[in-house]
């Protein structure tokens, strides 16, 4: 795919009638917007995928449609000529050593998305009602975010004491009574296809809250899902995010520890050994919808899990409205305070 | 010494066949609260005692008994004997005051509950009480006064605080609003303070989780064909065992005169 010092820029024209075809998310086809046609992924005829080749030191893209300068930065795998509209994949980014493994292709299309974030940002019910409407989406993209998916193996050693603590009255006196045990627990932990976001440019936070995505609707990689859409590739590797994924796993493992030791009052860790191994990452690329949106002259960012439409993102907070809702409860739980109190000062003496 | 015996022996009997008789004549099953032997009550005065203790006796659990008598018989005896009685009915969280006219005596004693509820400085506030209005003859207001007090006292949180209220109202148990004023819980800026809080609670929850909550669990990449608990040991090692004091409790006698079988009582002893 790479040639020299150039780099490659992918078309899918449509055999029918030669427009840019793009992938749709709920055929899971490659479709022309022109024609309609539909071209399944793995049938695309090898001849309609047209290459283009610039100077890789440049670093600038030209679309091959109408010429145009496709405007990316160095980490952009797959984006629309902003001009035309067509969707082109930067092909070098994305293959050799750095090829995806796997894709998640996207199951929302944009319309779904739109109208998603539209239920969702109605029952923000803290929000102002200006963003309750959602009308003031200033850009909505699909992007193909960078994952690194970990098969780990943990070593697990626990030692902690456990104690049951029991209580009772004998005569004048209280009894307590504590139980001590010691612990030991050796455990074997495997965790499939952890992922860790492999792009700078998206909050940790945010992208750790739009998981799970199903796995089950894993592909293996063919760059014609990306057409349509963004992609990045990774600005991590593998090596560099284990770290990451060594923590996340390690309150997976802490959690595991915990529900083997039930049964006790309270259980106090006195040394914990997890090691922890890499079987395998692989690298995919996983379907995330970014909407950014203005309320107030202020961008706010949202993403939505592009298969499972589960959307993550702080929206704004009206005053106003959290001074009535905080109002409201506390009216509400005081009337009710006052109406058992009656109840029960009522029913004393009756 | 032989007839100082004998005559010793005839007076216990005697004692003791009057007071079979008189306690079967009250009828201490627990049903009655006031005895007035010695007539220094109107029967109105010892309906409206009666209520009061009544009363009492539904929202504390400790039964007050007001003995009046006039035969010249040991008081602590005659309250012991009596509280040996009605324990006999299982009632032993007890208030028993008894007086009698002949000796000019008085004496008071709690049981159990009642014991636990009264501190040392109540009792005596409770004995200066009674002591003056019985001095006075004013057997209705001693009686009356005795039975509010010790029910406020009973009520009050702790003995910083003993409630001091100089002559009685019509109904000394409940405040002016008809709550309880016991409970902090129930006073109504307590319970606005509290709804805010829960208020402010829910709100910052709400706002917390405004933005999406994550939704992995430790099961959720966990690979459970393969994952395993290898070995585990769960090895008994010891018991330890702490004992606290379950109440308060002040086991003490102001006339001589002790507990009954493992419970604990406090009494005061006067004349007037």
């Amino acid at each position: 795919m790479k040639r020299g010092g150039e780099t490659m820029v992918i078309h899918y024209k449509c055999p029918n009638c030669g427009d840019d075809m793009h992938f749709d998310a709920k055929t899971g086809a490659l479709t022309c917007p022109a024609c309609g046609r539909e071209d399944h992924i793995d049938d695309f005829p090898q001849d309609h995928i047209q290459e283009m080749f610039t100077d890789e030191e440049v670093n600038e893209y030209h679309c091959e449609n109408c010429g145009a300068v496709l405007l990316t930065d160095k980490n952009t795998a797959a984006t629309k000529c902003s001009y035309c509209g067509a969707g082109v994949v930067l092909a070098d980014r994305l293959t050799g050593a750095i090829a995806p493994q796997l894709v998640i292709p996207f199951a929302i299309s944009k319309e779904e998305a739109i109208a998603g974030f539209k239920k969702w940002a109605r029952k923000r019910l803290l929000a102002p009602a200006g963003f309750m409407n959602a009308d003031r989406i200033k850009d909505i993209t699909g992007v193909y975010v960078p994952f690194w998916l970990y098969d780990l193996d943990s070593d697990v050693e626990v030692h902690a004491i456990g104690t049951r603590v029991r209580t009772y009255v004998k005569g004048d006196y209280i009894y307590t009574e504590t139980k001590y045990y010691q612990l030991y627990r050796d455990i074997y932990l495997k965790y499939n296809k952890v992922p860790i976001d492999a792009s700078v440019k998206m909050d940790d936070e945010l992208m750790d809250k739009l998981e799970p995505f199903p796995y089950n609707q894993l592909k293996d990689f063919q760059f014609p899902y990306l057409a349509g859409y963004y992609a990045e590739k990774y600005q991590y590797d593998d090596d560099e995010l284990f770290p990451r994924a060594k923590s996340k796993v390690r309150k997976f493992i802490d959690s595991f520890i915990y529900s083997t030791m039930t049964g006790y009052t309270n259980v106090q860790i006195q040394d914990k050994m997890i090691h922890t191994k890499k079987l395998n990452a692989y690298y995919a690329l996983l379907p995330v919808w970014v909407f950014t949106y203005d309320h107030n002259r202020e961008e706010y960012l949202f993403v939505m899990n592009g298969q499972t439409g589960k959307i993550v993102g702080k929206p704004p907070i009206s005053l106003g409205k959290v001074a009535a809702w905080y109002s409201g409860i506390t009216a509400g739980v005081f009337l009710l305070f006052r109406l058992i109190t009656l109840a029960i000062a009522g029913g004393w003496f009756s | 010494m032989k007839r100082i015996y004998k005559r010793g022996a005839l007076i216990v009997f005697v004692t003791a066949l009057f007071m079979l008789t008189a306690f079967s004549v009250f009828g201490v099953t627990g049903e009655r609260h006031i005895y007035d032997e010695a007539n220094l009550l109107t029967d109105e005065e010892e309906m409206e005692l009666e209520n009061l203790a009544r009363k009492i006796r539904s929202q504390l659990h400790v039964f007050i008994a007001i003995i009046t008598k006039e035969d010249g018989t040991d008081v602590a005896d005659y309250a012991a004997e009596f509280y040996q009685r009605i324990a006999a009915n299982g009632i032993t969280d007890t208030l028993i005051l008894t007086v009698d006219m002949e000796a000019r005596e008085f004496h008071f004693v709690a049981h159990n509950r009642a014991d636990e509820l009264l501190y040392d400085d109540e009792l005596d506030e409770l004995y200066d009480t009674l002591g003056s209005y019985l001095s006075a003859e004013d057997f209705f207001t001693a009686f009356h006064a005795f039975i509010r007090d010790a029910h406020d006292y009973m009520l009050a949180p702790d003995m910083d605080e003993p409630r001091t209220g100089d002559g009685y109202s019509a109904d000394p148990i409940t405040t002016s609003d008809g709550t309880r004023e016991d409970n902090i819980f129930y006073l109504w800026w307590v319970q606005l303070i509290i709804a805010g809080l829960i208020a402010a609670g829910i709100v910052g929850y709400m706002a917390y989780m405004a933005g999406g909550k994550v939704t992995v669990t430790q099961g959720t990449y966990l690979d459970h064909a393969t994952s395993k608990i290898r070995s585990r040991r769960d090895i008994y090692l010891r018991t330890v065992v702490t004992k606290t004091k379950r109440t308060k409790s002040n086991n003490h006698s102001g006339g001589g005169f002790g507990g009954f079988s493992g419970g604990s009582s406090s009494s005061r002893r006067g004349s007037f």
